[in-house]
């Protein structure tokens, strides 16, 4: 099936058209699917229609149209590149929506009003013991550390390892410090 | 290829700025100085070699066309919202990341939950971001209480439905 329209418009537009199916697919599998499972799931299950729609219009492109070999890769090099970096980009909204502090105290403070909260009111609702607990319980959930006889050691280094690597790094090299409170 | 050989080199020269700058002295709004910075070298970027293609040229690329140019734009457009998203995580510590760079740091000793309540404060985790929430205009003090403020109360919303939509369980955080 041709799609119609003018080429060059419809190869920008097919990777925002993909992350549309993304997200649709992220939400739709989350309600339908994962509804009981961690959101990663359903972000990957999102991800891979999205992906399927980005090589589909491709490949219609070059089957019913005038590209060259080179033409169509080169433009899947592209598409895959604008589409991962739009994906990632909603990775992080989706994870700023499960696990980000400011946005759970933000929430916390809507459902507040116009009273707001004390320093304490705020730490009673959401405080240091709840965010160290819930991130040891995804930590424990996921492999990353393990627990016994009461303490916690290090489990499987593969993502989470790394990527505290990762940031501790791009941290040195952009900001010349380790940590917000150097 | 034109358009994304032009958008990962303007966002490399922009990148570089970028960290003379910030080795500088880091900006008071960073998230906002960054969306200047980055935007900036784009609109200039474009600027030049759309009257200058002749540089192009000489670095054994053709001359673009405007389908080319809003390749290019979008391209570095994404790179730079990925980079900016990244960004979050360099200027807060994520208390999931020190948590497991404790742990592993830790080795055959371990640690124990009280060693990171102890360390893990409100001091730490929670004052700052209050700060952080006041200095964008998302929340305010007023006597002596922590009041949400209208674009704060539109941040929230839109998280709220995105949750609702997705029937993400629990408060979050």
């Amino acid at each position: 099936m041709a799609i119609q329209g003018n080429p060059e418009v419809l190869r920008l537009l097919s990777p925002v058209i993909a992350m549309g199916v993304n997200v649709l697919g992220q939400v739709t599998s989350k309600r339908l699917l994962f509804k009981r499972v961690a959101v990663l799931k359903s972000e990957a299950f999102g991800f891979a229609l999205g992906l399927a729609a980005v090589l589909a219009v491709n490949w219609d492109q070059w089957s019913t149209c005038c590209l060259e070999l080179s033409e169509l890769w080169a433009g899947l090099i592209s598409d895959m590149l604008l589409y991962g970096l739009l994906s990632y980009c909603y990775f992080h909204f989706v994870n700023l929506s499960v696990t980000a502090r400011r946005i759970r105290i933000l929430r916390d403070l809507a459902r507040a009003g116009a009273d707001g909260l004390s320093r304490d009111e705020l730490i009673a609702h959401y405080g240091p013991a709840d965010i160290v607990g819930i991130r040891l319980g995804r930590l424990l959930g996921s492999g990353q550390i393990v627990q016994r006889d009461g303490r916690y050691y290090g489990g499987r280094r593969f993502p989470v390892y790394w990527i505290a690597q990762a940031v501790f790094l791009m941290k040195l090299l952009v900001m010349g410090k380790r940590s917000e409170f150097e | 290829m034109a358009g994304l050989a032009i958008a990962l080199g303007l966002f490399s020269f922009a990148f570089a700025i970028h960290l003379i700058v910030w080795r500088s002295g880091l900006p008071g709004r960073q998230t906002r100085t960054l969306l200047f910075l980055f935007g900036t070298v784009l609109a200039g970027g474009l600027f030049f070699f759309s009257v200058r293609p002749q540089v192009l040229d000489s670095i054994g690329l053709y001359a673009i066309g405007p389908w080319e140019a809003a390749q290019a734009a979008a391209i570095y457009i994404a790179l730079m919202l990925a980079y900016i998203t990244t960004y979050s995580a360099l200027e807060v510590d994520s208390p999931s990341l020190v948590i497991v760079h404790a742990v592993f740091g830790a080795g055959e000793t371990g640690i124990s939950r009280e060693e990171f309540e102890r360390t893990m404060s409100a001091e730490v985790l929670i004052d700052p971001r209050i700060k952080d929430l006041i200095r964008d205009g998302m929340a305010k003090l007023e006597n002596g209480r922590v009041v949400i403020t209208p674009k704060g109360m539109r941040i929230a919303r839109i998280f709220d439905v995105y949750r609702r939509i997705s029937a993400i369980e629990g408060e979050g955080g």
